[in-house]
């Protein structure tokens, strides 16, 4: 998978580089609206980063120069700014998602899954992992032909994990994304235990291996290994 | 004290001396005039009657029977020859006080007793006059004067409101504007016309304060609104990085490390996150035009949070009236339901409970905890922590008044009972 990240903190595009350096996804970095228009005519990505302060111009017009290129890449803005005018104006024009800074490169993972699975998964909304299969469409999870029931909440947990298999997932990353702006709250980390503690339970249930491993100290990673 | 009971104060307190000074004053000036005045025609009297004597009558016989007869007449004179009753020579006043048989009372006279001759013989003449009539004017004097006084401090009482009110009328409605001011809302002061030129410096001296005031406020809203923008990226950059070092093959104790890093990340994160939340609730970035059903989003929340009441022993008494519906602004007031009710789970005791009301008018959150009486005053105040508030940033409840404010609703906060209480009152519900 082909990603441009458009983004003048070279720092922070470089780091989602090394991130995904060991998967099939990969990245180039543009650093200025020139730049990127000059890329975004040349290639075809199936998923494009954008930030919308960038030093000579507003990310919006890139935008704008997708749609009348008729590109149909993924859009991902990625903000400073929290603000639902420029949210809106954002998925007005033409982008898939919005992300705001600071971000776990967990949850960029899921986004970039969920806009670009279309091509990824050959227009199928099903993930699967050493048997899991996940529908997206009607939210069920079947281990070898059996139904999981899941909550809605450990139907999310799991499909984050899906997204970034063999990857560390900080029990941050997961209580942010569980609980979305609810966060604010200091007992997340029991939160997160209680939910994979149930999610492990239910995938034990139908004899589906422990893919959930315990990273003492920090957190979770979903391994096929 | 207002500033016209000032300037009155201390006219009517000089008054006051003066009338207190003036009345013993003035009854002794007129006792002192009267008495001069008695004293005058008492002698002039004495004169008359002597030349009288001696010249009105050829003989000295005469002017003895004469005298008998002023004597028995009683209207004031008595002439006493000087063998029965010896005086020495000369004038001697006095006042005194005796029976007046006509009058049938006790009244006080002036008297003159002095030596006379009338052909040669020494009498002594013993001259009265009446004071009562005097005396009884000073009471009625007195009473005009004092009548006076008392016109002097009320007719400068309405002066003093009337003229002097006018006059300071511009710097009144100055104080009245100036009050009504509301620098966060954007008003700027509109000086007063006036033609007083103290009044003039002070509008001057006046919109240069308020406008400074003015431009400081937005500058640090904007200041505010920057910091937290900017700060944003270096913490995307901090995030990532992390992310990054934790794919790698770290010890327990250095996942640990990473792990209090993440967690300060995140305190940071929504330190910015409420401190930009406030910002954008004081420059009315969010419009309250959405039918809530406030009952929903409560029971919706409690049931969001039923697995950390379940994880704390926490028992939950929830008497929600269903269908209370209000206007206001949907994403604030669940900030502000979840706010309320993570609080009363995360200050609470393990085994403690929970009490949520609704009824048409209020909210009230109801719950046990470790520190005792937070201080109503100072809770809702920012960056105030809760004693054993570690990983709150310490906006929660400055964004809970806000958006309450913002919603014309009022929060309060008691301890009673052992029970830290939120009530949110003045909901106004909408059919």
């Amino acid at each position: 998978m082909k990603v441009l990240i458009i983004e003048d903190e070279t720092n922070l595009a470089t780091d989602i580089q090394s991130y995904f350096a060991d998967s099939l996804i990969v990245c180039e970095i543009a650093s200025n609206i020139r730049d990127a228009s000059e890329r975004i005519s040349l290639y075809n990505y199936d998923c494009i980063l954008l930030d919308l302060g960038l030093p000579d111009g507003s990310g919006f017009e890139i935008l704008h120069e997708l749609k009348t290129l008729k590109k149909t890449d993924s859009v991902i803005i990625i903000s400073a700014k929290n603000s639902l005018d420029d949210k809106l104006k954002g998925l007005e024009i033409g982008a898939d998602d919005y992300l705001t800074k600071p971000f776990h490169m967990a949850e960029l993972a899921m986004r970039m899954m969920a806009v670009t699975r279309r091509k990824l998964f050959d227009g199928k909304n099903v993930v699967e992992a050493g048997g899991i299969e996940l529908n997206l469409v009607h939210n069920t999870v079947k281990y070898q032909e059996e139904f999981v029931e899941l909550t809605p909440r450990e139907f999310r947990l799991l499909r984050f994990f899906l997204s970034s298999q063999s990857k560390v997932l900080s029990k941050t990353a997961i209580a942010d994304h569980l609980l979305g702006d609810q966060v604010d709250f200091v007992d997340s980390d029991k939160l997160v235990y209680a939910h994979i503690k149930n999610l492990k339970k239910k995938l034990q249930q139908v004899n589906c291996p422990d893919y959930v491993k315990t990273i003492y100290g920090i957190g979770y990673k979903f391994s096929l290994e | 004290m207002k500033l016209l009971d000032k300037s009155f104060k201390p006219f009517a307190f000089m008054t006051i001396i003066l009338v207190l000074i003036s009345i013993p004053l003035f009854y002794f000036v007129v006792v002192y005039i009267y008495t001069v005045d008695a004293d005058q025609s008492l002698k002039n009297n004495k004169l008359r009657i002597e030349d009288q004597l001696n010249h009105l009558y050829p003989q000295s016989k005469t002017a003895v029977l004469r005298i008998r007869l002023l004597n028995e007449l009683d209207i004031g004179y008595k002439i006493i020859s000087m063998d029965t009753f010896p005086a020495e020579r000369g004038d001697r006043f006095y006042t005194a006080e005796r029976f007046d048989q006509y009058s049938n009372s006790i009244r006080p006279y002036r008297y003159l007793e002095t030596v006379i001759d009338i052909f040669d013989n020494e009498y002594l003449l013993k001259a009265e006059v009446d004071m009562e009539e005097y005396f009884d004017v000073i009471p009625y004097t007195t009473a005009v004067a004092g009548l006076f006084f008392f016109f002097i401090l009320v007719g400068y009482y309405f002066i003093n409101r009337f003229i002097a009110g006018r006059v300071w009328q511009p710097f009144y409605k100055t104080l009245d504007r100036l009050s009504r001011l509301q620098i966060h809302k954007g008003d700027a002061l509109v000086p007063v016309d006036t033609d007083i030129e103290e009044f003039q410096q002070m509008n001057e001296n006046l919109l240069f304060f308020t406008n400074r005031s003015q431009s400081a406020y937005n500058q640090q809203k904007e200041f505010t609104e920057n910091a937290s923008h900017e700060l944003q990226t270096p913490l995307a950059v901090l995030q990532a990085k992390s992310d990054l070092l934790m794919q790698s093959d770290l010890s327990e104790a250095q996942y640990a490390l990473l792990d209090q890093i993440n967690l300060t990340i995140g305190r940071m994160n929504r330190l910015n996150k409420n401190l930009l939340l406030l910002t954008k609730i004081e420059n009315k970035q969010f419009i309250p035009n959405e039918r809530i059903n406030l009952s929903d989003t409560i029971k919706e929340t409690i049931d969001l949070y039923m697995v950390s009441f379940k994880e704390r022993n926490l028992e939950v008494v929830d008497q929600v009236t269903p269908n209370i519906t209000i206007q206001g602004n949907r994403a604030l007031i669940e900030t502000l339901i979840n706010s309320l009710l993570t609080n009363s789970i995360s200050h609470n005791i393990d085994g403690g409970s929970v009490i949520i009301l609704l009824n048409e008018k209020n909210l009230i959150i109801k719950n046990t905890g470790i520190s005792n009486d937070l201080g109503e005053d100072k809770i809702f105040k920012r960056f105030n922590k809760g004693a054993k508030n570690t990983d709150g940033s310490g906006l929660g409840l400055a964004i809970c008044e806000e958006i309450c404010n913002m919603h014309q609703m009022k929060i309060t906060y008691r301890y009673f009972d052992q029970l830290h209480s939120f009530r949110i009152s003045n909901i106004v519900k909408i059919s």
